[in-house]
C-alpha cells in the first residue's frame, strides 16, 4: 500500500474536553499527529508527560467514552507535534471500548485523526511480549518509530537488547529512552522528524498463518514465532538469572502465610492516611475559611446590604471552604495511589484478594476504593481509576455510596444516644452491617442486571516488577488527578451550599416581614420545602419536618445533619451524643408524634434511609466526573429508592412488635 | 497434567488451552500460546499461581491454571522439577 497521506491533520478538533468548562485547545494547527502506543507498564504515559509537560488535557475522544490525554511536544529544535497518547494495550484485537479505540485508528486508513505516525513504547526487559503488539502494528502498515524503555531494568537482569539489530529486524528506527531521567527525548524526536520527513511506502509486515479454525488464535501464534526469530537475533541474556529480586519479594508478599497481613497492612496505611493524617490537616483549613477569611471578608464587606454579606460570606466562601476541605484528602488519596500503582502493588494486592472478591462478584482491585470509602466516598470515587475496565468502574463506581463513611458515623452516633441508650454501639454497628450488604446486595443486582457480561471473568494479570516509585511522576499523576477533580467538582460544590443557603435565608410566610438571612430556619424557604416534602416520609414513620430538613442538609453533606437538626429546634449543637440535653427531649417528641407511638423503629428507619440515600453533594460532583452524567444520575436515583423503601420495610415490620 | 497442580519451581511447557475462546486469545497475546514454556513462580495467597513466561510475570487464578495442559521440562535454571511426570492425584483430568 503507498503511503499518500501527507501530514496535514484534519480541521476539525479531535479532541472535546468533557469536564473543562473552558476548553483549552491544545492542538496546534498543522502539526503532525503522532499517537503514542504501547503494552500497560512499561512507562508510555511517562514518556508522554516527558515530552508535553503542562502542554497537555485530558478529554473524551469524539463519539467514545474513551479518555485520552493529548498535548503538544515541542522538541528543542523542530516544529511541534500533536501528541496523542492512546490506552494502554496489549493486542489490536480489541476488548474494551478504550483498545477498540486503538485499534481502529491504526488498522482503518481512513479513520478520522489516524495519526500520521506511531510511536510504540516497547519494554527492553519483557521484550517478548512487547513485540508481539509491534508485529500488529507493523502488520497495519502505519509508520511507526519503536522507544525502547527499561533498558536500566534489563540490564540489570543481565539482559542486553541490540538496538540497531532490532531496528534492522523490524525495518524502523529504534530508539532508547528513559523517560523518568528525561533521556534519548531529542533522538526520539529526532527520529520521529526524519520519519515524517521521509515519506517512504510503507511496507506493511506480512506473516504467513497457517489455516486454522480459530484464525485469531492461529495468527496470535504465528507472531509469537516470528517474535522468537526476532528475539534470537538481538537479545542476549546473561545465564543464571532465575529468580529475579521481584519473584523473591513476590515469594513473600503474595504468599500464603504473608499474603493477608501485608495486604491487610497495606490498607491498613491507606485507610489510617484518608482519615487520621487528613483530619487535622481538612480541620485547619476549615478554620482557616471560618476564621480570618470570613472575618477579612465580613470586614471589607462591611458597608455591604445585609444580604450581599450573607450571601458572599456565608454562602459563597463557606462552600469553597466546603471544597477546600476535600483537597488535602484528594492529594492523600491520590498520592497513594500512584504509590501503589508505581511501586507495583496494587496489582499484588489485587492478586492476593482475587478469590474473596471473586465470591462477592467483583474484580479484585475494587478493594482498595471500598475500604477508603468507609472513611469518605469522595476519594473512594476518585480511586476508581485503578480499575481498567469502564464497565466495572461504572459497577464499583455505583456501589460506593453504600459505604458508610466516617460523617454518616456522627449521625448514627447522636440518634443512637438519644434513643437507644445502653444499645447504642450495637445499632451503630447494625448500621455498618447493613452498609456491607448493601454493598454486596446492590452489586450482585447491577451484575444480574446492567452489568451482566462482567461475570466470572478469568484473572489474568500481568505483574510488573517492583521498582521504586520516583517523585515525578507521582507529583504529576497527583496534580493531573487533583486538577480534574477541582475543575469538575468545584462548581458543584460550591453551587449546591450557596444554594442551600439561600434557601435557607429567604423567609416566607409568617416571617416573610423579616429581613433576609433573619428568619429562623423554619420560616424560610428551605423550611417550607422540607414540610412539603415530609409527607413522604410518612410510611416510614418520621414525616415531619425537621427530619426531612436534617436529610435535606444531608443530601449536601452529613457532616452538617446534626447542626441542621440542633438549628431546626434552635437548640445548640450538642457538645457530643451523651449530652445531647435539650435536643434529646425534642427529638424523642417529633418521632413519637410522627411514628404513632413507634418512636424506635421510626428512628431506625430514619437512619437506614440515612446511610443509604445519597452520601453527599461532593460524591455526586465526583461520581459525575469519573462515571459521566447519566450513569450519576441513574446511580442517585436508584438510592433514592432503595433507601426510602428500605426505611419503609424497617419501620412497617418494626413497629408491628416495638 | 495442568498448571493447576504445579509447585513452585516448576517448569513447563504449554500443549493447549482449553478456556473459552476470548480467555484463550486473551492468554495468547500475553504469550501463554502452543509450545511457550512456563515457570511457576508462586501460589497466591487465597488461590491462583503467579508464572513466569520469559521476562513477564503473570497471575492467573485457579480455572485458568486448569485450563492450561503442560508437559513439565527439565528446568535449564537448575531448579528441580518438583512434580513428577504423571501425578495421579494431582494431575486433574482435562477436557
Amino acid at each position: 500500500m503507498p503511503d499518500t497521506r501527507t501530514p496535514t491533520p484534519t480541521t476539525t478538533p479531535l479532541i472535546t474536553p468533557t469536564c473543562s468548562p473552558t476548553p483549552e485547545n491544545t492542538r496546534t494547527p498543522g502539526a503532525p499527529v503522532v499517537a503514542l502506543v504501547g503494552n500497560p507498564n512499561v512507562g508510555k504515559s511517562t514518556l508522554f508527560n516527558a515530552l508535553t509537560g503542562a502542554r497537555q488535557h485530558v478529554g473524551n475522544w469524539p463519539g467514545k467514552t474513551v479518555q485520552v490525554a493529548r498535548g503538544t511536544w515541542r522538541p528543542a529544535d523542530g516544529a511541534p507535534v500533536d501528541l496523542v497518547d492512546l490506552p494502554g494495550t496489549y493486542s489490536l484485537v480489541p476488548r474494551s471500548p478504550d483498545e477498540e479505540l486503538t485499534r481502529d485508528l491504526l488498522v482503518d486508513p481512513g479513520a478520522e485523526g489516524r495519526p500520521d505516525l506511531v510511536v510504540v513504547t516497547a519494554d527492553a526487559a519483557n521484550l517478548a511480549r512487547n513485540l508481539y503488539l509491534l508485529a500488529e502494528i507493523l502488520e497495519t502498515g502505519v509508520r511507526c518509530v519503536v522507544a525502547l524503555t527499561m533498558t536500566d531494568v534489563a540490564r540489570g537482569r543481565g539482559i542486553t537488547v541490540d538496538e540497531a539489530a532490532l531496528a534492522g529486524e523490524l525495518g524502523v528506527p529504534v530508539i532508547p529512552v528513559v523517560p523518568r531521567r528525561r533521556q534519548g527525548l531529542a533522538a526520539l524526536a529526532d527520529a520521529v522528524r526524519q520519519e515524517l520527513d521521509a515519506h517512504r511506502p510503507a511496507r506493511p509486515l506480512h506473516l504467513d498463518v497457517p489455516q486454522d479454525d480459530d484464525p485469531e488464535l492461529a495468527a496470535a501464534e504465528a507472531r509469537y514465532a516470528w517474535v522468537h526469530e526476532v528475539l534470537a537475533v538481538v537479545r542476549i541474556q546473561r545465564a543464571g538469572a532465575g529468580l529475579t529480586l521481584s519473584d523473591r519479594v513476590d515469594r513473600v508478599l503474595t504468599s500464603r502465610w504473608f499474603g493477608i497481613p501485608a495486604f491487610l497492612a497495606a490498607m491498613w496505611c491507606v485507610f489510617t492516611a484518608t482519615t487520621t493524617l487528613a483530619k487535622p490537616l481538612q480541620d485547619g483549613l476549615g478554620a482557616f475559611m471560618d476564621g480570618p477569611v470570613t472575618d477579612a471578608a465580613s470586614g471589607a464587606l462591611s458597608g455591604a446590604p445585609d444580604w450581599l454579606r450573607g450571601l458572599l460570606v456565608d454562602g459563597l466562601i463557606g462552600g469553597v471552604g466546603q471544597l477546600l476541605t476535600f483537597v488535602p484528602l484528594m492529594v492523600i488519596m491520590f498520592v497513594l495511589l500512584a504509590l501503589l500503582e508505581d511501586s507495583g502493588y496494587m496489582a499484588r494486592a489485587a492478586f492476593v484478594v482475587d478469590r474473596l472478591m471473586r465470591r462477592l462478584g467483583l474484580p479484585g482491585r475494587a478493594f482498595l476504593p471500598i475500604i477508603v470509602g468507609f472513611g469518605c466516598n469522595v476519594p473512594a470515587l476518585a480511586g476508581l481509576r485503578i480499575l481498567g475496565n469502564r464497565r466495572q468502574r461504572l459497577l464499583v463506581g455505583m456501589i460506593i455510596p453504600y459505604v458508610s463513611c466516617s460523617a454518616r458515623l456522627t449521625v448514627y452516633v447522636l440518634f443512637a444516644a438519644v434513643f437507644f441508650g445502653s444499645t447504642a454501639g450495637t445499632v451503630v454497628f447494625a448500621m455498618y452491617l447493613l452498609s456491607v450488604l448493601l454493598v454486596v446486595g446492590i452489586g450482585m443486582l447491577l451484575r444480574k442486571t446492567l452489568f451482566r457480561e462482567l461475570n466470572g471473568e478469568a484473572l489474568v494479570l500481568e505483574l510488573p516488577p517492583y521498582r521504586l516509585p520516583t517523585l515525578r511522576v507521582v507529583g504529576t499523576q497527583t496534580w493531573q488527578k487533583l486538577a480534574g477533580f477541582l475543575k469538575t467538582a468545584a462548581g458543584v460544590i460550591v453551587a449546591t451550599v450557596t444554594a442551600v443557603w439561600l434557601l435557607s435565608a429567604i423567609p416566607l410566610g409568617a416571617a416573610s416581614g423579616t429581613s433576609f438571612g433573619e428568619a429562623p430556619i423554619e420560616h424560610s424557604v428551605f423550611g417550607a420545602m422540607s414540610r412539603a416534602a415530609a409527607p413522604a416520609f410518612a410510611p416510614a414513620g418520621f414525616d415531619n419536618w425537621h427530619a426531612a430538613a436534617a436529610l435535606g442538609t444531608g443530601f449536601v453533606a452529613k457532616e452538617a445533619v446534626v447542626a441542621t437538626v440542633a438549628q431546626t429546634y434552635s437548640a445548640d449543637e450538642p457538645e457530643g451524643p451523651d449530652h445531647a440535653g435539650e435536643l434529646g427531649t425534642r427529638l424523642h417528641e417529633t418521632f413519637e408524634q410522627s411514628s404513632g407511638g413507634h418512636p424506635l423503629p421510626a428512628v431506625l428507619a430514619f437512619l437506614v434511609f440515612l446511610l443509604a440515600y445519597t452520601p453527599c453533594m461532593a460524591t455526586i460532583a465526583t461520581q459525575w466526573h469519573e462515571m459521566g452524567g447519566r450513569m450519576t444520575l441513574l446511580s442517585t436515583g436508584i438510592q433514592l429508592a432503595v433507601a426510602w423503601l428500605l426505611a419503609i420495610a424497617v419501620f412497617q415490620i418494626g413497629s408491628l412488635w416495638w | 497434567m495442568t498448571l493447576r497442580g504445579c509447585a513452585p519451581g516448576t517448569h513447563a511447557r504449554i500443549r493447549r488451552i482449553t478456556t473459552d475462546a476470548q480467555d484463550r486469545l486473551r492468554l495468547a497475546e500475553l504469550g501463554f500460546v502452543r509450545g511457550a514454556e512456563v515457570r511457576v513462580v508462586g501460589r497466591g495467597a487465597t488461590g491462583g499461581l503467579l508464572l513466569a513466561l520469559g521476562d513477564a510475570r503473570v497471575a492467573v487464578d485457579d480455572a485458568t491454571a486448569h485450563a492450561v495442559s503442560i508437559e513439565p521440562v527439565n528446568d535449564p535454571m537448575n531448579e528441580p522439577v518438583i512434580e513428577p511426570l504423571t501425578d495421579p492425584v494431582r494431575a486433574a483430568p482435562h477436557a
